[in-house]
């Protein structure tokens, strides 16, 4: 009771002090309220990169001696509240930047505002217990599961003949895949489309390439990449399980740069210069498979479809003034596979893509007063079309989203930090399928406008506590519903090694994807009707993070999700616009443990993860309405992932994967389906859903990185080498039912062999 | 350092936690029923047999049902079908019963211990439109295998008696002395082996009769079909190919205590003549 009673209080002087400087503190068993500190002044600004200018997103700035201190924003924005009339030692630090000292002393009601440049160094070899400081700032950042990605992080680890961020995430503990051909992620239970993925806060329906083999970023352009597992703040929403907010470089403000890399399916470039006040990046690659078997004629004498992806990323940037800045950016890719024979009236075409564009203003109405205003606008396109002309089957399924956000973050004093917005959506949805000139067996053409607001507090009442309570409140208006989503993240710094992370939050998802994971090329997004409510997770994250010796971290999170109205793909929908006629409705839950620990400083860097992981499902029409393992639920699932800093010009890179194998349903039987005047076939029928596991995955990737000089005095060459799947254990991708043969057996797909592959990397 | 070894017995403790038993599924025998009929026709064939356990070979004459009472029920009377010929098949008399459009149609079966029910409401009648127009008058069609995308035929049929209903093409094959219509890997899913090929399932009566739902060259019945919803989830459940890795769907299925199909289609046929262009 008297616990109970302290936590009343809590909750009382929380909402007395928000909006004030007021601080309060736990003084033995008293809970004590303090007077605003003379915290009168304050510093704020950006944090950019010395040699390119771009900003750094995560960058820490902190005054030791009041135990006080904040981070960079997604734009590499931030403000602090100090003490004027007193002498103080500021430092601002980074991963992968030397950090930087700077003495200040501010007069009463002072607003310092300055850009501050760090150093870029190399992480190998650095010095441990600096490096470790800066790990320290990350650990004991309040927001729970998040795992920030370097670009360079992946560059010097085995990519399977293109790099790709996917693949690293899919490495990290409680993100997990459904093979190795497919850049989905499953994260904590929840399927790729519970995802929100966001490039410069253009959301990316389809983000795949070659049947989801690759993903759609390519890791040249990229700036940062940020991954929230879980317990994701009020500010992002419409998703169930995750979000992953990709952002473009914006360019190198002082130089003209470049880089090409030639691979063996593609090949990509890139170019950045500084314009104005500003700077314009570009860049693109595509693959050449088609391009090669074309000029030797092999597309013809094998009878095998074209197929090409191909994508292109832009950004312009430009500072107006101290106060604004403007970014417009775009994203545009496609895959592209044909194959034509008028003779036989054969034909396949397949296309999908996604094309992004955003425009943003940032704008400082005073120091404390941070805002960003978005307007985005982002198409997926999926069509297919079997046989020519009238004799055609087609597909053709698009979405468009336009979409506008305003942020607005107010450093309120040296303990809060409010952020609030509001996003407002309109979707078009446009999904025809029909034969030739038949009218269409589908034909759904759905408008519905999405809105949303949200605010949330950061409040840290002293150094150890921060608590982050938030809500956000959305709707769409296919379904006259309101999605009210409270959340709450809270830490607590135990000890300076021992932090302790917690957070609840009610997630809602309007829009509801039809896909088969093993071929992604063809997606279809619905919107919610008044046929099926809005999809729900309540999720609950409880983490401690610690650091157990010098340049490691240890973190372990668990984890349980909740889920309410999901869907799965009812089979072979004819016709139908309505979401009862496309789905069947079900609820689930998950839960499990992670682990990770990660050494991200000196010549050995890497991490090792494991997941113990529970997934079900349980929906009336699916397997007698008994629960059952979606087919990616994984009950063990373990990565090592190590880059090795041979010399100057080696780098070696190896990961190793183990997981429980896919479940999948047993055939007990066959029965010989006739129809009229047709003399059958033999269709398997299963046993419990999901009762079986394949056997479990593994495989080893090594690759090895030579640093060389190319028609220059510094090392500008890179030459990568890789060996995917080392041991040449080709792991099984489903199990198949073959009824051509008697009696009927079931055979393993298997996937990939052992495959080396290489590339050169030039900078220029 | 503390800390550290006990979340290294947490990570055992989970490792091993994390070892689950698989549900091993055991071969149940269920009762697999066929049975089409059409507006206007009567009760020709019901198929009865058992599932068959999949490390075996499918042998009709094994597992078909012998000895079942099989009854069938418009809702006023009830017939009982006699034995076929062939193990396994049902009959009704020709001059026991005509479906009619509208009716709803009740099938019962009793084998052993296990009864099995399932019920069709037969769809009105319907016929071709202005086929005239459509075909030539010797109904003679002619396919350049040089430009095969150019056969194409709108065929329409009528009237509409249900918004939902949904409707398909029937191509049987009459003769085989012609030879092989010649059908490419790449288009929509077709049975290459079979004498009949269906279109895909339509949402209107209207239909496009194009080459690769011919199987062979030579007479060739087309059956436009007017189809109840059971029918349409049995296609559902059973797709346009040879092998289409579809597995059984409980919830296509409609069989009370089995499986299959019971399902009534009105159609309307034309038989054409199908030639290689010279």
């Amino acid at each position: 009771m008297r616990r109970l009673s302290f936590l009343g209080l809590m909750v009382f002087l929380f909402f007395l002090c928000t909006g004030t400087d007021f601080v309060f503190a736990k003084e033995g068993s008293q809970a004590v309220l303090n007077p605003p500190d003379s915290a009168d002044a304050v510093i704020s600004g950006y944090v950019k990169d010395s040699l390119s200018g771009e900003t750094v997103i995560g960058a820490t700035i902190r005054v030791r001696l009041l135990k006080r201190g904040a981070i960079t924003n997604k734009s590499g924005y931030f403000a602090l509240h100090l003490p004027s009339e007193t002498d103080l030692k500021i430092e601002i630090s980074s991963l992968g930047y030397k950090t930087i000292l700077r003495q200040v002393h501010l007069a009463p009601n002072q607003k310092l505002n300055e850009s501050f440049l760090l150093a870029p160094e190399s992480i190998q070899g650095g010095e441990i217990t600096v490096e470790t400081d800066k790990e320290k700032d990350e650990r004991e950042a309040p927001q729970v599961s998040r795992v920030a990605i370097k670009p360079s992080q992946v560059a010097s680890l085995p990519k399977a003949g293109e790099s790709d961020i996917f693949r690293i995430l899919q490495l990290i503990p409680g993100v997990q895949t459904i093979s190795e051909i497919s850049a989905g992620l499953y994260i904590r239970g929840g399927s790729p489309d519970q995802n929100l993925i966001l490039l410069d806060g253009s959301v990316l329906y389809n983000p795949n390439h070659f049947f989801g083999f690759f993903s759609t970023f390519n890791s040249d352009a990229i700036k940062d990449v940020e991954l929230i597992k879980g317990g994701y703040p009020a500010e992002y929403g419409g998703r169930l399980s995750a979000v992953l907010n990709v952002t473009d470089k914006d360019g190198d403000l002082y130089n003209t740069n470049g880089k090409v890399t030639l691979g063996l399916i593609s090949s990509r470039g890139t170019i950045e210069t500084p314009i104005g006040d500003g700077a314009i990046t570009l860049s693109a690659r595509r693959t050449y498979i088609d391009l090669v078997l074309d000029a030797t004629g092999l597309t013809k004498s094998l009878g095998i479809p074209d197929y090409h992806f191909y994508d292109i990323n832009g950004k312009f940037t430009q500072t107006l003034s101290p106060k604004d800045k403007i970014a417009v950016s775009g994203y545009g890719g496609s895959d592209n596979l044909t194959f034509n024979d008028g003779k036989a009236a054969s034909s396949v075409g397949l296309n999908w893509g996604n094309q992004s564009g955003n425009a943003s203003w940032t704008h400082l109405f005073s120091s404390e007063l941070f805002t960003k205003f978005n307007f985005n606008g982002s198409h997926y396109f999926s069509t297919l079309n079997f046989g020519l002309g009238e004799n055609s089957f087609n597909f053709d399924n698009q979405i468009y989203d336009y979409t506008f956000h305003g942020d607005l973050e107010y450093f309120v004093g040296s303990t809060q930090e409010i952020k609030t917005g509001i996003q407002l959506s309109q979707y078009h949805f446009r999904l025809k399928i029909s034969q030739g000139n038949n009218p269409p067996n589908s034909d759904i053409n759905l408008t519905p406008l999405y809105a949303a607001a949200y605010i949330s507090d950061e409040w840290k009442p002293d150094e150890r506590w921060a608590i982050t309570p938030g809500l956000r409140i959305d709707g769409i208006s296919s379904r006259k519903e309101l999605g009210i989503d409270p959340r709450i993240a809270v830490r607590y710094i135990l000890s300076p090694d021992i932090t302790l992370k917690a957070s609840y939050g009610i997630y809602h998802q309007y829009l509801k994807l039809a896909s088969n994971p093993l071929f992604t090329a063809s997606d279809i997004w619905l919107p919610v009707d008044s046929t099926q409510a809005a999809s729900r997770a309540d999720q609950y994250v409880l983490g401690v993070s610690t650091a157990p010796f010098d340049g490691f971290t240890f973190d372990v999170e668990t984890y349980y999700k909740n889920f309410t109205n999901l869907v799965e793909l009812r089979p072979n929908v004819i016709g139908g616009s309505r979401l009862s006629d496309v789905f069947f409705v079900g609820n689930g839950f998950s839960y499990g443990i992670e682990f990770f620990l990660q050494k991200r400083v000196g010549d050995l860097t890497g991490w090792i993860g494991y997941t113990l992981a529970y997934t079900r499902r349980k929906f009336p029409d699916i397997d007698n309405g008994g629960e059952f393992p979606p087919t990616y639920d994984r009950r063990n699932d373990v990565n090592l992932v190590l880059t090795y800093h041979l010399n100057d010009r080696w780098t070696l890179g190896s990961t190793f994967v183990y997981a429980t194998g896919q479940a999948y349903s047993q055939t007990t039987a066959l029965y010989n389906a006739e129809e009229p005047d047709y003399n059958g076939k033999l269709i398997p029928i299963d046993g419990t859903k999901n009762g079986l596991r394949l056997e479990p995955y593994h495989r080893l990737d090594v690759s090895g990185t030579y640093s060389f000089c190319l028609f220059s005095e510094k090392r500008n060459a890179e030459l990568n080498f890789d060996i995917y799947n080392v041991y040449n254990h080709r792991n099984v991708w489903f199990r198949r039912i073959d009824t051509s043969t008697d009696p009927a057996v079931s055979e393993d797909v298997r996937l990939l062999p052992i495959l080396p592959t290489f590339g050169l990397q030039i900078k220029f | 350092m503390k800390s550290f070894i006990i979340f290294s017995i947490l990570i055992l403790s989970s490792f091993l936690a994390g070892c689950d038993g698989a549900i091993e599924s055991q071969y149940t025998p269920q009762v697999v029923v066929e049975g089409f009929i059409y507006t206007g026709g009567g009760i020709d064939s019901v198929i009865l047999h058992y599932t068959t356990p999949f490390t075996e070979s499918y042998n009709d004459s094994v597992f078909a049902i012998t000895g079942a009472d099989v009854r069938v029920s418009d809702g006023v009377k009830e017939f009982i079908l006699l034995p076929g010929n062939q193990k396994g098949r049902y009959y009704l008399p020709s001059d026991q019963l005509t479906v009619e459009g509208g009716k709803t149609y009740t099938l019962a079966v009793k084998t052993g211990n296990q009864i099995v029910t399932a019920n069709t409401t037969a769809p009105m009648p319907i016929k071709y439109i202005d086929l005239d127009s459509t075909f030539p008058k010797n109904r003679i069609l002619l396919l350049d295998t040089n430009n095969a995308a150019s056969f194409t035929y709108n065929l329409y049929a009528g009237p509409v008696d249900q918004s939902w209903r949904k409707y398909m093409l029937q191509i049987s094959s009459l003769d085989t002395i012609y030879g092989k219509v010649s059908t490419n890997i790449f288009g929509p899913p077709v049975d290459t082996s079979a004498y009949v090929r269906y279109s895909f399932i339509q949402t209107a009566p209207h239909i496009i009769l194009y080459s690769r739902l011919f199987g062979w060259y030579g007479s060739n019945r087309l059956s436009f079909l007017a189809l109840d919803s059971n029918w349409v989830d049995y296609k559902r459940q059973v797709g346009y190919g040879e092998r289409t890795q579809i597995h059984y769907q409980s919830s296509l299925n409609h069989i009370n205590g089995g499986i299959g199909v019971w399902a009534s289609a009105a159609k309307d046929e034309v038989t054409v003549f199908l030639k290689p262009k010279p």
